[in-house]
């Protein structure tokens, strides 16, 4: 299954907004397979902060494990935020190639 | 800046347009200033990172103080990008105050302001936070914007060059937060 980030907004800032956004996709994701993995696509995104990502990514992160697919993005600010998550969750992200 | 300096060591009034009362009214003109900032030549990638701690700063202040604002809730957010400059200030209750709800023992406004900019830990345990003010210091560190971060009497300048993060005692002690972004 292949999650657009955008459709959350193109300006994903604030863990208000992040937590909101988390629970809204809870029911998307019980239609996800056991065995597929969730692509999470950034194109379209102008900024992501780490408030809204640590609200939306790091549960999806507890929830999925490897099954957790990250596209690749050249937005500086997904770079920079996906790096400090990973630092504080103490856990990669696995990204696709 | 002088209104917000103003604003957060005496509580003078500045205009309107400037106050923020709602992190919504504050993410509606962060939006307007990206889509501002993506538009002028040579920020066609940085206007995100920019974007980034200038949000991160800005939603601090609510999240921190949310139902506890001493007197004036929200934030002044004002910027020029001619002159690029952005400057955020609340009269919150300050990173020493947030932090000793979650640490006692921090002894300072110079100490509390050294573990938000170095530690995660958040003022809202145990809730987990605490990561937005470390990557603005990352991004800070490694692309060429300056950051002026003041709390109580504390002090926090990189600028230039000298780009090494440290907190120092200023001369003065401010209500809440106030930080200067210049790019």
């Amino acid at each position: 299954m292949k999650l657009q980030l955008e459709k959350f907004g193109k300006t994903l800032i604030s863990r208000e907004l992040g937590s909101e956004a988390f629970k809204a996709f809870q029911s998307t994701l019980r239609e996800l397979p056991k065995d597929e993995e969730l692509e999470v696509d950034f194109s379209g995104i102008l900024t992501l902060a780490p408030s809204w990502a640590d609200e939306f990514l790091s549960p999806l992160l507890n929830q999925l494990g490897d099954r957790l697919l990250l596209l690749q993005s050249d937005n500086l600010s997904v770079h920079a935020t996906l790096n400090i998550l990973e630092e504080v969750n103490k856990q990669s992200m696995k990204i696709k190639s | 800046m002088k209104f917000a300096n103003e604003w957060i060591e005496d509580g003078v009034e500045f205009p309107g347009n400037f106050h923020c009362a709602t992190s919504s009214i504050f993410n509606a003109r962060l939006t307007k200033m990206e889509y501002a900032l993506m538009q002028k030549p040579g920020f066609e990638k940085l206007f995100s990172l920019i974007t980034l701690i200038t949000g991160e700063i800005g939603d601090n202040s609510f999240a921190h103080n949310i139902g506890k604002w001493p007197d004036t809730a929200g934030i002044f957010f004002g910027y020029d990008l001619e002159k690029r400059i952005i400057v955020l200030a609340d009269r919150g209750l300050g990173i020493l105050e947030t932090l000793r709800q979650v640490r006692p023992g921090l002894p300072s406004h110079v100490e509390a302001v050294e573990v938000a900019f170095t530690e995660f830990i958040s003022g809202r345990a145990p809730e987990k936070r605490g990561n937005g003010l470390k990557l603005v210091r990352n991004v800070i560190t490694e692309q060429p914007f300056d950051l002026f971060y003041t709390s109580g009497d504390a002090e926090v300048r990189m600028k230039g060059s000298d780009k090494i993060f440290r907190v120092t005692r200023g001369k003065r002690s401010v209500r809440g937060c106030l930080a200067k972004i210049e790019f």
